[in-house]
Parts: C-alpha cells; sequence; structure tokens
C-alpha cells in the first residue's frame, strides 16, 4: 500500500463508496421518530493527503459526496456537507503539525497522529458533517432539537464503523 | 495583469472553489428535493412578502377596506333617492294629491354587492356577487357598477347570486348614443375585454367619435342614462343599413370591487302588460 498516493486514495475511495451503499445503507437504526443511519465515507476525505491543494480537496469531497448523494437519492446533501468539513479540515490539521511539517503525501492517519488526536479529529469533522447534512436536510434552523438528535444517534453509529474500519485497515498514510 | 490574476486565483482560489461547490450542492438540493425547494422559496417569499405588504399598505390600507363598503352602501342609499330612480308620478299628483312627495314614485332601488368570483377569460364570462335572495335579489334584476353596466343577474341562491357578465356572448344589453334618440344593441364580440359592440343603430344618424354611450332605459334591467363607455370606432359595412360601433368600456371588467344590483321596483308590472298584450 505504500506505493503510489494517488493509487492509495484512488482505491480508498472506491472501497469506502462500496462499504457505504453496501453495507452501511442497509444498517438504519430505527427509533421511532427518530431513524437515523451510519456514514463511513467522509474518511476518504479526513484521509486524503495533508499537502493536497484545498481546491482539490474541496473537487475530490464533492464527487465523492455526489456519488453518495447519487445512491442515497439525496442530491446535494451528502456533497453539500462533503465540501463544507474538506474547507475546515486544514484548520483543524494546522494545529496537529508536528514540527517540520508533515512528511510529502502523507495522510493524517491513526498511526501518525496516535489514537488520541486521531479519533478526536474524525469526531470533531464527522460532527460537523452530520450537522450540516440534517441541518440542509431539514432545511431549518426550528428543527434543532430533531437535528440533533439525529446527528447524534447517526455520530455513534458512524464511529462505530469508522472505529472497525480503522482496525481492520489502519493505513500508514 | 496575468500575474494579478494568478495573485488572485492563489489567494482566493479555495474560497471561490468553496462557494462554487457549496452553490452548486445547494442548487442541486432546492432543485430536486421537494420539501427543500418549498421552505426555500416560502422562505424567500417572506422577503418578497415583506415588499408586498410596503406596496399593498401603500396601495389600500387594510382598514379602508371596511370604509369603502360603508361608503359603497351609503351611495347605494343615495343612488336610490337619485332622480333617475324615480318614476315620473306628476301627472297623478296634480290631479289627486299636492303631496310634493307624491310627485316622485321609488321605481328603482339599489342594493351593494362585492364580487366574489370574477372572470374575463372565457367567452362566456361570469361573476358571482354576495347577495343573494335574502336581500331581495332575483334574476333578471340588472348589475351596475359605479363607472359603467356590469351584466344581468341569472341564478340566485340564498347569500349569492350569478351575474352574467357583458362581457358574455348571450349578454345584449340596450343602449344609445347621448344626446340622440336612437338606441341600439350592445353585444361583446367575445375579443377584447375592454370593448363592446353596438349594434342597430341606423346609419341616417349621426355620429361622432368620443360620444358617450348610455344605457337607454328602453330595457327593464337598468335605469336611463348610466354611461356605460364611449364611441371608438365607426364602422358601416357595406350593404348594410346599420352601424356597427365599437365602444370602449369606461371601466376595467377586471378589477371591478363593488357592485350595485339594480331592482326595477315595475319590472313585474311592466312584464305583466307585455304578457297581458300577447295574451289577448
Amino acid at each position: 500500500m505504500n506505493s503510489n498516493p494517488i493509487l492509495r486514495n484512488a482505491i480508498r475511495f472506491i472501497v469506502l463508496v462500496l462499504v457505504q451503499i453496501l453495507i452501511m445503507k442497509q444498517i438504519v437504526i430505527d427509533l421511532g421518530p427518530f431513524a437515523a443511519e451510519g456514514f463511513v465515507y467522509p474518511l476518504f476525505i479526513l484521509l486524503l493527503p495533508v499537502r493536497t491543494t484545498r481546491e482539490m480537496q474541496m473537487l475530490l469531497a464533492f464527487s465523492i459526496g455526489i456519488i453518495i448523494d447519487a445512491f442515497y437519492d439525496s442530491y446535494g446533501l451528502h456533497a453539500f456537507a462533503s465540501v463544507m468539513i474538506a474547507a475546515l479540515r486544514p484548520i483543524w490539521l494546522q494545529r496537529l503539525e508536528p514540527r517540520g511539517g508533515f512528511p510529502p503525501n502523507s495522510s493524517p492517519t491513526r498511526q501518525r497522529l496516535k489514537s488520541g488526536p486521531f479519533y478526536q479529529y474524525v469526531a470533531v469533522f464527522m460532527g460537523i458533517h452530520l450537522i450540516f447534512y440534517y441541518l440542509m436536510m431539514s432545511f431549518s434552523i426550528f428543527l434543532f432539537l430533531s437535528i440533533l438528535i439525529k446527528t447524534l444517534l447517526s455520530f455513534i453509529i458512524s464511529m462505530i464503523f469508522i472505529f472497525i474500519l480503522m482496525s481492520i485497515f489502519d493505513p500508514e498514510d | 495583469m496575468l500575474n494579478l490574476f494568478q495573485l488572485l486565483l492563489a489567494r482566493f482560489g479555495p474560497v471561490l472553489t468553496f462557494l462554487f461547490l457549496e452553490g452548486f450542492s445547494l442548487f442541486l438540493i432546492v432543485r430536486t428535493n421537494e420539501s427543500q425547494s418549498k421552505i426555500f422559496w416560502s422562505s424567500a417569499n417572506i422577503v418578497t412578502g415583506s415588499i408586498y405588504q410596503v406596496v399593498s399598505g401603500v396601495r389600500g390600507y387594510s382598514d379602508l377596506k371596511g370604509q369603502n363598503r360603508l361608503l359603497a352602501e351609503e351611495i347605494a342609499k343615495i343612488r336610490t333617492q337619485l332622480a333617475p330612480s324615480f318614476y315620473d308620478n306628476s301627472l297623478q299628483s296634480d290631479t289627486v294629491s299636492q303631496r310634493v312627495d307624491s310627485t316622485r314614485l321609488q321605481r328603482y332601488t339599489f342594493v351593494h354587492a362585492e364580487i366574489e368570483k370574477n372572470s374575463i377569460t372565457t367567452v362566456n364570462n361570469m361573476i358571482a356577487i354576495n347577495r343573494g335572495s335574502l336581500q331581495g335579489i332575483k334574476p333578471e334584476m340588472g348589475v351596475i357598477s359605479s363607472d359603467g353596466v356590469v351584466g344581468i343577474v341569472r341564478k340566485v341562491t340564498k347569500h349569492y347570486a350569478l351575474v352574467m357578465s357583458i362581457l358574455h356572448s348571450q349578454s345584449k344589453i340596450s343602449a344609445s348614443i347621448k344626446g340622440s334618440n336612437f338606441f341600439g344593441t350592445l353585444v361583446w364580440t367575445g375579443q377584447d375585454v375592454r370593448y363592446l359592440e353596438l349594434q342597430d343603430i341606423p346609419k341616417h344618424t349621426k355620429i361622432k367619435v368620443g360620444q358617450m354611450v348610455e344605457t337607454s332605459g328602453f330595457s327593464t334591467y337598468f335605469p336611463a342614462g348610466i354611461i356605460i363607455g364611449k364611441v371608438e370606432a365607426v364602422d358601416l359595412p357595406s350593404g348594410e343599413s346599420n352601424y356597427r360601433i365599437k365602444v370602449k368600456l369606461n371601466m376595467n371588467m377586471s378589477s371591478i370591487r363593488h357592485v350595485y344590483v339594480v331592482n326595477n321596483l315595475h319590472q313585474e308590472e311592466l312584464k305583466q302588460l307585455e304578457q297581458d298584450d300577447k295574451d289577448e
């Protein structure tokens, strides 16, 4: 897996999209008024090489978002949330940058950041992603409580599966 | 110049990409998802709505509506007392009674009504008004507005009446050119809602563009002398002995709100007379 960073990310893109639509789409937690589902595909955006240009990050985030949208019949919702976290990600990563900067083509993985900061980073951006996703879905701030509950449910499911995935693959970059 | 462009792109590239992609996503969301699009447009309507509110505030205060109704009812009362609304009873009074009042017998009364439903788009336009049999409205009563003739009552329910608009292919109104004694029939040709056609005026009368057209008073529906419109054009088709006169309506049929139903107190009597004549 230490070969070409483009190939590596392309494979990650495909695998995460497949996991999302073949596995995650089948898992819907239904609690009466609050049904929620988990999302693992944002991991692709979060694991993009740190030095990728911001425009490229957003474009890639948009493309994975719009593909997920196509499968979820929710044109624009995932794309919107994905571009949002791609745009905000560098701000958070600046704080985590080691002395001397990240090596070229390196991704902010668990191995590189250590478990604590890595899951903190993933949790923050999964939270942002889900809040924007549900906010755009209801398209109103007046349903704040229901958005919050849905985000929370979805967040828990997503984090569990992201944890499982990271335990299985645990890439270095 | 190119350097500046590159500098701008380097500086604002991420922001522009972000705005473009999020804008496009938002466009997709609003366009494809029904509930979002409803909410989006209704929020947009809050903006346009407040503009409309200002506009309507200027055009007509909401409490002015009630005032308008009061005024209109007042006018109905006053019309009832106007000269053309009376039947000239002077001959009788000369011989029988010296009472001034009895020189004028009430002939027409007016009931104020508001238009509930109006159409001008079809060939047979009908108007619904908010007065019915409870207010004494009966079929065959004329309906006028402050600017002209509106139509004739066709059907009546308890609270509402259906009026055949003058913009109806069956509508025939007896009308005359003001200042001449000739009268004709006013019909709608079904095309332009601003114009009627006055037919049956013989060609030996002199007609000028701009002359007023008014109700003749020869029908039982309307009092005489209600201004309907102006002569817009005069046409004499070859081989015919009558003019075809294009009459521009005095009022805008699409914007009328208040109308008056004409109650001809002598209608029954006149009809009876005609009936008796036929029977003989």
